[in-house]
């Protein structure tokens, strides 16, 4: 059974978050990126359904960075700092149960955005079908829907990581710099990686910065899901066991991130 | 607040407008891999940004802000970059087509873009494009046979295709080669196409040169 | 006798070399009010968030008689894009308590009704202390530490504030309050512990609420500092 502490600061996260003007604005904003996103998407000659759909998966790139790093590390960054955490904790409640709570909190806050940027994301697909006739698929929207939902997860194992460092960080500052650190391996490493398979490059780099690139790699979750994007706009099927694999492997290092979060939690002092 | 307003926008009105926005460095293997790198998860979005570029280029090209040989190496760098970050978008290969081969003049390069698509888009169009222009703009009837016998091995082909290959085939390796290609496709042709392929065989066969060439092999 | 509500055992803790709560011991009762009086740096807060578990401790016991206490931080912070009812609201939901007196205890403490469920962020840095309490004080918990109460509020405000301080004692609620403003502890303590360099180093037990008891341990808790300074 969730404890009635848990649920009961899950939902007061969400009813902070929903009270701060930079949340309803992003509301807003997902609400009329997708419209906005036409305009460019209009200028190409025949795929027209991908480039649509290349914009909208980089506007979902764009707002799940901003909830990130905008709203939520803000956010798990005052209660740190300032002790906010302090009032939650001394009522009592279980560090566990605080901790777990804020990470709910913090990605149901996603629901409402991911929801109005999908539908509004749908409208938009099926109004360019419509006018943009021949040119977009009628089943582009199923494609993006797809997409969509699976870019999401590359930022909840993001968020994993955030509360990973906050479990030990003392502040603002110290968060988004190790947040931003890791964001820049994630985006990098894994093409670079992929460039060091190519003979040329790789006799032109030392073979400890490979097993350095390699060891880093282990470490970080692959934030990229560019093939399966890449893929998806085209309409071209995705491989189930990739798409499984993709899944549990983003699952699997959200929760492994979380759990050793909690547990470096307990044991920090909290000033 | 109207003084400052102005003052603005006569600061904006003395600068140069921007004409050297083309990169003039060559397109390289290592170069297409580090623009990966900073496409991330965005490839597709890198992509749709070259062929914009490609678009910049070309309106450039037309207006007489650029000439000599400097926009035709950065619309080739462009198309490069945008075939590889996202081989499957198809406006890559229609303006390769249209700017790098026709515009541009770099026939070989186009055909390099255009022979490059097969693995990825399994489509006969690009081949067949690259054969006409290895057929007629350079002239090299080996390639474009080549190009158009893969062009009508792929699944969407249609018999213009099939008729196309066999003859660029007759014409570059002689009737019998062209026959047993065609010949080769029976099996693997939908049914209702494959009497247009025996009548194409039936009349290759009866052609004068053919039956010159039967007869001096005999 | 009177039920002992907190019991401190040899408390203890050390940031790498520098020992803040050097082995405190102490018994607080219900419906009594202890002081801990210390200049900055004396390891009263430390030794507060050491008895509520936010900081480790490096030895020693804390026990609770019932629940854990409520806390009221130095400055508290509070999340200002929620109101000081939702607050509430959650401490009472959390805990699986019944909140009917929380608009009482708010008017209580100064907060006008209209004020009840705007956002804190509207609120002066008086309110939000207020706010504070009275999110420390719902649910009538059976004791109560205190650090800095009165830090941020006017004259009536800390009337106010002691007022119904006195009465929750009264009521059976063990305080424990920490500062180092005099008069205010000389209000409501019953007993004053002298901390000085993490050191519990004078109990003194208040007769009266006079000027003299101020003036003696001012006079105590100078002495302390000099006299506990580690050799």
């Amino acid at each position: 059974m969730i404890e009635r502490s848990f649920s009961s600061l899950a939902w007061l996260t969400f009813k902070d978050l929903s009270g701060h003007r930079t949340y309803r604005l992003s509301l807003l904003a997902v609400l009329l990126i997708p419209w906005f996103l036409m305009v460019p998407a209009s200028l190409f000659l025949i795929d027209m359904g991908k480039v649509l759909l290349d914009m909208l998966f980089t506007g979902l790139h764009g707002w799940l960075f901003a909830y990130i790093f905008f709203i939520a590390t803000p956010m798990i960054a005052r209660d740190i700092e300032l002790g906010i955490a302090n009032i939650f904790l001394t009522l009592p409640m279980r560090r566990t149960t605080y901790y777990g709570a804020r990470f709910i909190g913090l990605l149901g806050g996603m629901i409402p955005l991911f929801t109005l940027y999908l539908l509004s994301s749908l409208l938009t697909i099926f109004w360019a079908s419509h006018a943009w006739q021949g040119y977009i698929p009628n089943t582009l929207w199923l494609s993006g829907m797809e997409g969509m939902l699976l870019i999401c997860l590359p930022y909840i194992s993001l968020m994993g990581i955030l509360f990973l460092i906050a479990s030990r960080a003392t502040g603002a500052a110290e968060i988004s710099v190790f947040l931003v650190a890791v964001w820049i391996l994630c985006w990098s490493i894994p093409p670079v990686l992929e460039a060091l398979q190519h003979p040329d490059v790789l006799s032109k780099t030392s073979p400890w910065l490979v097993a350095l690139l390699e060891t880093v790699h282990q470490f970080l979750p692959d934030l990229t899901s560019s093939q399966i994007s890449l893929r998806l706009a085209h309409e071209l099927p995705l491989d189930i066991g990739q798409v499984l694999g993709y899944c549990a492997q983003h699952l699997s290092y959200t929760t492994l991130a979380w759990l050793t979060g909690a547990v470096l939690f307990i044991k920090r002092d909290l000033s | 607040m109207l003084v400052l307003a102005l003052i603005i926008a006569w600061g904006r009105s003395t600068q140069s407008e921007v004409t050297h926005i083309m990169e003039s460095g060559t397109w390289s293997e290592s170069s297409v891999l580090w623009h990966k790198a900073s496409a991330g998860s965005l490839p597709g979005l890198g992509a749709d940004l070259a062929i914009l570029n490609v678009f910049n280029i070309y309106a450039q090209v037309t207006s007489g802000k650029q000439s000599g040989e400097t926009w035709k190496m950065a619309l080739l760098d462009k198309l490069h970059i945008a075939q590889s970050l996202d081989p499957y978008f198809n406006d890559t290969y229609r303006l390769t087509e249209g700017l790098l081969a026709y515009e541009a003049g770099k026939f070989d390069k186009a055909i390099d873009i255009l022979a490059a698509s097969v693995p990825f888009l399994h489509q006969y169009e690009p081949l067949m494009v690259a054969a006409f222009i290895a057929h007629q703009d350079i002239h090299d009837q080996q390639l474009a046979a080549s190009l158009a016998r893969q062009a009508a091995m792929q699944p969407d082909a249609p018999p213009l295709a099939l008729s196309y290959a066999a003859k660029l085939t007759s014409k570059a390796a002689g009737c019998r080669f062209a026959i047993a290609f065609l010949q080769a496709r029976i099996n693997v042709t939908p049914i209702t196409y494959r009497q247009h392929i025996l009548n194409k065989i039936k009349k290759i066969r009866e052609g004068e040169a053919c039956q010159q060439e039967i007869a001096d092999s005999l | 006798m009177k039920m002992t509500a907190i019991s401190i055992n040899q408390l203890k803790k050390t940031y790498r070399s520098t020992v803040v709560v050097d082995q405190v011991s102490f018994d607080l009762h219900h419906g009594e009010a202890l002081g801990l009086l210390g200049a900055n740096g004396a390891g009263k807060s430390t030794m507060i968030k050491c008895m509520l578990g936010l900081v480790m401790t490096d030895q020693g016991t804390v026990k609770f008689s019932a629940q854990p206490p409520a806390y009221l931080p130095e400055n508290p912070q509070l999340p200002l894009s929620l109101s000081a009812m939702d607050l509430i609201q959650f401490k009472c939901a959390s805990l699986g308590m019944e909140c009917s007196h929380a608009e009482n205890t708010l008017n209580q403490l100064g907060l006008p009704p209209a004020k009840h469920h705007s956002l804190l962020r509207t609120y002066s840095k008086g309110m939000r202390q207020r706010a504070a309490l009275a999110f420390a004080l719902c649910g009538k918990p059976a004791s109560i530490l205190l650090d800095e109460p009165m830090s941020g509020l006017d004259a009536l405000g800390r009337a106010e504030v002691l007022t119904l301080l006195k009465q929750r004692k009264q009521a059976g609620m063990a305080c424990l309050m920490c500062s180092h403003i005099v008069p205010d502890m000389v209000q409501l303590c019953d007993r004053i512990l002298i901390m000085a360099h993490g050191k519990a180093c004078e109990e003194i037990v208040l007769s009266e609420h006079s000027m003299q008891q101020v003036a003696l341990l001012e006079e105590r808790l100078a002495y302390w500092q000099v006299e506990a300074l580690p050799s």
